[in-house]
């Protein structure tokens, strides 16, 4: 230690040792220096943002679930909108699935790369994302940019709607249904469509009795299940009524299907979603929606089917009135900007192009072209405006992510384990997650 | 530049005091050193980016209350994320299941790793052929294998069909099932994995000298003895490897589970069957956003996977 100092000592000379200790003043400072400049560009990176946004500069990055179908449509959009506006660039974000999407959000957003504006439904869980924080209360711009929502149904702006603030334009109207495998139920020699919940399961088990296959399959998501509550007259009331007689009828109808073997998830037949079972004349029956329309048409072209709004235990047949929108998320540098883009996006044209490009798979959000989207798929006759506009909510509780899973998880170990019961499930599900 | 200030060939009295001293710090074995540390410094500090700092960032998050969408706003909750582990039966399960697995998949894969290897010495002609067909399910992709698996295992498919006539088991789709869904992890994963260990094995099995087999032959020893007494014990610092290896990779099982439940619904479908330790970690911290909570469950893992180790090293010593 000591040869070592002294070696030092003698080669340096008092010259040397100065600039060497002016050296080793300095670097700290010119360390400093770089981390606050690195710091001052980082938060004052939406000030930078917003004056390139003035010097038509800005570009915004989009994400949605891409697919065959999609693609061409926000291509095609997305360069209209570009044109529109020459000082906005976008650049699309492409997640592989809209499962991958939504499970993806939440690392991006811890991280700050989530897309400047995303696209997706509410089934989703919006109203977490918007109670925390993580998607942008668009109200204000919506006003100041004039956005026209009067011309969407009020049942989809209200869906985007949380504690008064708007979460998202809406894009393209979603809405369940039911869907009936006519070869499989004449089959079973059923001539005519159950008119009510009852009578779905009776038909799923003459089905099942006299084909051996399943009268009726379901995704068991907190989606579809929410489907089978408000059949039975409940609803999940945002927390209130989770444990609610009318919620457990409704599960235990399901229950009750798989007790007798006339219902089936779709993977116990090797189907990915309830869709490709039926397609595959696996399964008889299923909720489900207009996203049928353009799968049927490509996958089971030959199989003959019809959809209606669902079945209820009072005869009256609703369907829940959803749909996709755009939003602005949290870490989006340029709102103001984001906000002239998305008007681009929800245009008449816009919407226009959804009723005509039927491969896209969506329903326009836009009320007047809906009737256009139904001159072009007779399917979704039976899904007229006034069954739109009576649409039912899905009203999730708040901790939604946290719910569904729970949910999903002792229906499974119900039907599947045949342990626990569904009262016994909704209330504790409503000890953990209500907000009664 | 350091043979310029002092190479320790070079003679020492010629240099001075000065030369002296700095000969004496640059010895050859410290310039040895500092080269060495020169050389690995870049390969230390992506080593300890990609692998110390998340180690010790997950322990640091697993006293932590974190939610993804607020991440920069932590709060230290010192042991509470593990005391909620202690009383989480879903975290119990997903032990449970894990346990399962490592016990049927660690013995299942050490014992026909070796049997495989075995035979696959003793083949004449195509040995390497055989060798690759081996190793080709562990290099392809985990999802591809496990979804065809997953055609092949469903109701009515070929090898459920299989089971169902020669095991008099259910027509049923494996994985869909409460029952049969670990079996089929089981299935899947010692099918990808039993390559990799072949070739250990087979590479250990070409390391003992023929002299012994020789002797053994001379003494009378046939095929089944020359493996029991010769080739056995012989690879015993290669099973040592294969049980320590296989033992840490199976507590991690993941991918195949995970492709299992984007057929259903919520990760460790059905009904929980397939809920391992590292679906547990994955699900609380990037499906249900609670970092710290799944951070808390890494550091037990961890603490498994180590304790697992030592105890394999001590029921298996190197030399008997």
């Amino acid at each position: 230690m000591s040869s070592a100092s002294e070696s030092c000592g003698s080669r340096f000379t008092p010259r040397s040792r100065r600039r060497g200790r002016a050296i080793a003043m300095i670097a700290p400072l010119v360390a400093s220096a770089l981390v606050i400049t690195g710091l001052a560009s980082s938060s004052g990176a939406s000030t930078s943002r917003e004056s390139a946004r003035h010097a038509k500069t800005v570009t915004i990055t989009l994400g949605y679930a891409g697919g065959a179908n999609v693609d061409p449509y926000y291509k095609n959009v997305i360069a209209a909108a570009e044109k529109q506006l020459p000082g906005i660039t976008v650049k699309q974000v492409v997640y592989a699935t809209y499962d991958d999407q939504l499970n993806e959000m939440p690392s991006e957003i811890a991280a700050g790369t989530i897309p400047d504006i995303i696209v997706w439904d509410n089934s989703a869980p919006v109203t977490q994302y918007a109670r925390q924080g993580a998607i942008l209360n668009i109200s204000s711009y919506v006003k100041s940019d004039n956005v026209d929502l009067a011309a969407d149904p009020t049942a989809l702006v209200n869906a985007w709607t949380y504690n008064g603030g708007l979460y998202g334009v809406p894009l393209y109207l979603q809405d369940s249904a039911f869907e009936y495998n006519l070869g499989m139920l004449n089959a079973a020699g059923i001539t005519t469509l159950p008119q009510s919940m009852s009578q779905v399961g009776t038909d799923a088990l003459t089905v099942y009795k006299k084909t051996g296959k399943a009268g009726f399959t379901i995704l068991d998501n907190l989606f579809h299940l929410t489907q089978y509550i408000l059949a039975f007259g409940g609803s999940w009331n945002y927390g209130k009524a989770i444990d609610s007689s009318q919620n457990a009828a409704g599960l235990q109808f399901l229950v009750n299907m798989f007790a007798n073997h006339s219902a089936i998830l779709p993977n116990q037949v090797g189907a990915s979603w309830d869709g490709q079972a039926f397609a595959e004349n696996d399964a008889a029956m299923s909720d489900g929606g207009p996203w049928y329309i353009g799968f049927m048409a490509g996958s089971a072209p030959t199989v003959k089917y019809a959809m209606t709004p669902i079945p209820s235990s009072t005869g009256k047949p609703f369907v829940v009135t959803y749909g996709g929108a755009y939003t602005v998320t949290k870490h989006s540098a340029h709102p103001a900007a984001d906000m002239e883009l998305i008007k681009a996006l929800t245009s008449a044209w816009d919407e226009k192009y959804i009723a005509n490009d039927t491969a896209f798979g969506f329903v326009p959000a836009m009320t007047k072209y809906i009737s256009l989207y139904r001159s072009h798929t007779p399917k979704y006759s039976a899904i007229t405006n006034p069954v739109l506009a009576n649409g039912l909510t899905l009203d999730y509780p708040p901790a939604t992510i946290q719910f569904g899973n729970a949910l999903t998880a002792g229906f499974e170990n119900i039907i599947l384990n045949h342990n626990g019961t569904v009262k016994a499930l909704l209330n504790s599900l409503q000890a953990k997650y209500g907000t009664k | 530049m350091f043979d310029q200030v002092g190479d320790a060939s070079l003679p020492a009295h010629g240099l001075g005091r000065a030369g002296r001293a700095r000969n004496s710090f640059w010895s050859k074995q410290r310039r040895d050193w500092a080269a060495a540390y020169v050389l690995i410094a870049p390969a230390a500090a992506l080593l300890g980016y990609w692998f110390i700092y998340p180690i010790v960032e997950t322990f640091v998050l697993s006293f932590q209350q974190v939610n993804l969408f607020h991440f920069s706003e932590r709060n230290y909750v010192a042991l509470q994320n593990f005391n909620q582990l202690w009383h989480d039966p879903a975290f119990h399960h997903s032990l449970y299941i894990t346990l399962i697995f490592v016990i049927f998949v660690v013995p299942a894969q050490t014992l026909f790793a070796i049997f495989l290897a075995a035979v696959l010495h003793s083949v004449g002609v195509g040995k390497t052929l055989f060798r690759t067909a081996f190793f080709v399910p562990y290099m392809t992709s985990t999802v591809a294998v496990t979804t065809v698996f997953m055609k092949l295992f469903v109701s009515g498919g070929p090898l459920s069909d299989l089971a169902a006539s020669v095991l008099r088991l259910p027509n049923t789709t494996w994985f869909a099932e409460p029952s049969y869904a670990l079996p089929f992890l089981v299935i899947v994963y010692v099918y990808m994995y039993i390559g990799l260990y072949v070739v250990v094995f087979v590479s250990g099995i070409e390391d003992i000298p023929s002299d012994l087999f020789e002797a053994a032959r001379v003494d009378g020893a046939g095929a089944v003895q020359q493996f029991r007494f010769v080739t056995v014990p012989s690879l015993r610092p290669f099973v040592i490897f294969v049980v320590v290896a296989g033992l840490i990779q199976a507590v991690q099982i993941f991918d195949q589970a995970y492709v299992i439940a984007s057929s259903g619904t919520i990760l460790g479908s059905p009904a929980g069957a397939t809920a391992t330790l590292v679906i547990f970690i994955y699900e609380q911290a990037f499906r249900l956003n609670d970092l710290g909570y799944g951070s808390a469950a890494a550091v037990v893992l961890l603490a498994i996977v180590f304790l697992g180790t030592l105890v394999t090293r001590r029921l298996l010593p190197e030399r008997t």
